[in-house]
Formats: C-alpha cells, structure tokens, sequence
C-alpha cells in the first residue's frame, strides 16, 4: 500500500498539479486502499481495480488541461461558423451528404450562388464541403465516427443548404445516423435517404422518386408531388398529407404507425409486421397488403373505387369507411 | 477495445451506479471492476472530474468499521447529464444491433451463405 500511494505522490507531483488537489487524491486513495487491504487484496489486485499510479495521475493531469483549454478556448470565442458559395453554370446538381449527429436542411433560396452554412460546429476543420462536377459533398473527416456521439457533446450544428429556386436536384443522398433532416421547396429527381435516429421533414417537394430507410426516426411528408415513394422504417412512424404520388406508393414498417391524409397514389403497398395504417381522403386505386397484427383502415368521403389485389394478414385487417 | 470508447462506456457505468443509491469510492470500484476489466481505465479519475463538474456532491458518513467514508451522490445535472448520455447509448447500441443482426444470429447460417457467397 506505501508504493502504491508513494508512486501516486510521485506522479502526481511529476506533473504540476496544484498541491491542495494532490493532497485531497492521496487522501482519497488511502481511504480506498485501507478497505481493499481489509478486503484482502495484494499489490497486484490494487492495480486491476484502481490502475497504476501512473496511469491514474496521467488521466487526472489530462483532466485538469482539458478544463484550462476549453476555458481559453472560450474566451477567444472559436469561430463556429463558416459558409461556402459556389457559383452555378448550369441549372442542375447533385447533393451527398454523410454525417452523423448534425441537423441538415436542404431548401431554395432567392440566391443565385448554391450556399452551405455550417453554424454551430464545435470543430468546423473537421468538415468537408466539395463542389465539383455539378455534385456538392458534405462529410465529416472520419476518424472517431464510430463514437464520435461520446466525445462531441454537442449535437446541435446545424448544416444548411440553399439551393438556388428553379435548380434541378438529380440527387439528393443523405446518410446520417443521429441528426434530423428538414428538405423545403424543392425539385428533384432523385431523394434517397438512410437514417438512423433521425427525424424526417419534407414540404412542396417534387420528385421522381423518393426512397427512405429509417430505423427510429419519424417522418412527415407534406405536398410532396412524386412519381414513386419506397420508404422502410423500423419503429419511426410515416406522416403524409396533401400529396399526390402517381406510381406506387411502398410502405415497409415493423412497429412504427403510419398517417395518410390527402393523398392519391396508383399502387398501394404494405408490408407491416405491427404498424397501424390509417388513411383520410386517401385514394390508392390499388392496394396490396401484408402484415402480421397491423391494421389499415382508410376513412374516405368520395366514393371511389379501390381495388384489393393481394391481402394476406395474421390477425389485421383492412377497412374502408365511406 | 479504443479507450476513449471504453473510458465512455465506463462513465455511463459510474453513473448508472448513482442512479439508484449513494456509494463510496471503494464500493463503485469494486463493484465495477467485477464486470468490467477497468485496469487501464481508472475509475477514481472519472469520479473526480464528474464531481469537479458538478454531476455529483460528496459527503462523510462514519462506517461501522470507524473510518468516515467520502460517499458520492448524484446531483440533479447529474441525473439530466446520466439521461443525455444514456440515450445516446440506447441508440447508438440499437443503431449497431441492426447492422449486426441483419442477418440473423445464427453462425452456421451465416457461415453457410459466406461459403455460398465467396465460391
């Protein structure tokens, strides 16, 4: 126990910590260690449970820096914020994102210049924003992706995007794990979307296609003109309304409810293991349905024909109220 | 396993501890480090940094073998801080719980469409 506590003292002292912090560690320890020597454990055991001396002074001096340098940081107020412009020479781009916590809104501007606003950013040098060959590239230098949540406890940078109104989005891919997406105003060909924990909004936009894969986030779709919509979720729920979607309209789910109101599509497709589909003024004029224990039920005041190709359901059904 | 991974993982695990009672330094450290190798991620540090920030308070109380203990006990920022943290680990763990069991658990399964896969 005097090794350990005189190694403590050493290496502690080694690295300039004030002495009123360095007694107050001693004496902690030797408080622990007293009980751990009652518990019956040797010098070695001391190690696996508390580490060694060194090792524990590091971490404390580390500490100690941390807290002065995100003191001075402050005060010299780092910048934030950086913005990006790019001028266009033609009317059509391509979007790609991969980032993980921020929250991202893509939407026209009366800008003439395609402009990125990153706010918020704790370290702006870790972003990177490329624009060439008509595709505009926003990621994250990637060294601590895996958990970056644990060390960047800020989760609120903010990405923005305006696209100059009357641009063309050929596509739009977005793949973020944490953060929410907020598209407004839009013409596009192609969206296609991967998000983890995310939450989705989407108003006046127009697209081709639309496809989604979400794990817990919840989506909510408004005057959305499309040609087809796919989206998969895990337990985040689907809202649309006020849209008009011409070709098929897919909808995967495991628990996550999903609300339609407003809105016409050709195919109507299901596959739901315990989601509730429920449909206001919702005028597919084909479903197929599949599903374990979800119901869909569609409310609507105008009489007018659905048809149901294919339904196959455990303990769900499908009901149509006029 | 990265430290800087681990050593969160361990903040979450001190924290939990508080959650549910007050505890003394000896007692986190014992009782973590029958779950968790910590040898190369000492617990005392986190302790201390987490009480310098306010997420704990201490107080002494006399125990039966004499000794007045330093027990820790958790603050309302604390508690808020253990709840952020919490859930970022809910989901960061769900979010790789769906990578991983894509394709099932089952070993031999997955070996067996490997093979298939790899010919």
């Amino acid at each position: 126990m005097k090794n350990f506590i005189e190694d403590l003292k050493k290496e502690l002292s080694k690295r300039n910590i004030a002495p009123d912090a360095i007694d107050d560690i001693i004496k902690d320890h030797e408080d622990m260690i007293k009980e751990a020597l009652e518990d019956g454990l040797n010098e070695e055991d001391l190690i696996k449970r508390f580490g060694t001396p060194e090792h524990i002074a590091e971490t404390l001096a580390s500490e100690e820096e941390i807290v002065e340098q995100n003191d001075s940081k402050e005060k010299e107020e780092v910048e934030k914020d950086q913005t990006f412009a790019y001028d266009l020479d033609q009317n059509e781009i391509s979007i790609q994102i991969e980032l993980t916590n921020e929250d991202i809104i893509v939407k026209s501007s009366e800008k003439a210049k395609l402009t990125v606003n990153i706010e918020n950013a704790d370290h702006l040098e870790d972003y990177v924003v490329e624009f060439h060959d008509h595709t505009l590239n926003i990621t994250r230098k990637k060294q601590n992706k895996m958990f970056s949540f644990f060390t960047s406890k800020a989760k609120n940078t903010k990405v923005v995007i305006y696209v100059p109104k009357d641009t063309l989005i050929k596509s739009l891919i977005d793949k973020h794990t944490n953060g929410d997406l907020e598209l407004k105003q839009l013409k596009t060909r192609h969206i296609s979307l991967n998000l983890v924990n995310g939450d989705i909004e989407m108003n006046e936009i127009i697209s081709e296609g639309l496809k989604f894969h979400i794990v817990n986030g919840d989506i909510e779709l408004k005057d959305i003109k499309a040609n087809t919509l796919y989206s998969s979720q895990v337990s985040g729920d689907l809202e649309i309304s006020n849209s008009m979607i011409d070709g098929d309209l897919e909808v995967r789910t495991v628990s996550g409810d999903i609300e339609l109101e407003e809105v016409t599509c050709d195919m109507f497709e299901v596959d739901s293991v315990s989601g509730d589909i429920d449909g206001k003024e919702f005028y597919p004029k084909m479903i197929r349905f599949k599903s374990i224990s979800g119901d869909l039920n569609i409310k609507n005041k105008e009489k007018k024909e659905i048809k149901i190709i294919k339904k196959s359901t455990l303990s769900g059904g499908i009901n149509i109220d006029l | 396993m990265n430290a800087q991974f681990k050593r969160g993982i361990i903040e979450l695990c001190v924290l939990s501890m508080l959650v549910e009672k007050d505890s003394y330094g000896y007692e986190i450290i014992s009782e973590l480090s029958k779950f968790i190798d910590v040898s190369e991620n000492a617990i005392y540090p986190i302790l201390r940094r987490l009480t310098k920030d306010q997420y704990f308070k201490t107080y002494l109380e006399s125990s039966t073998e004499g000794a007045a203990r330093k027990y820790y006990q958790m603050t309302e920022k604390g508690f808020l801080y253990y709840v952020e943290l919490r859930n970022q680990w809910d989901e960061f763990i769900g979010g790789v719980y769906q990578v991983i069991h894509k394709g099932g658990k089952n070993n031999e399964e997955l070996y067996r469409r490997f093979k298939e896969r790899i010919k």
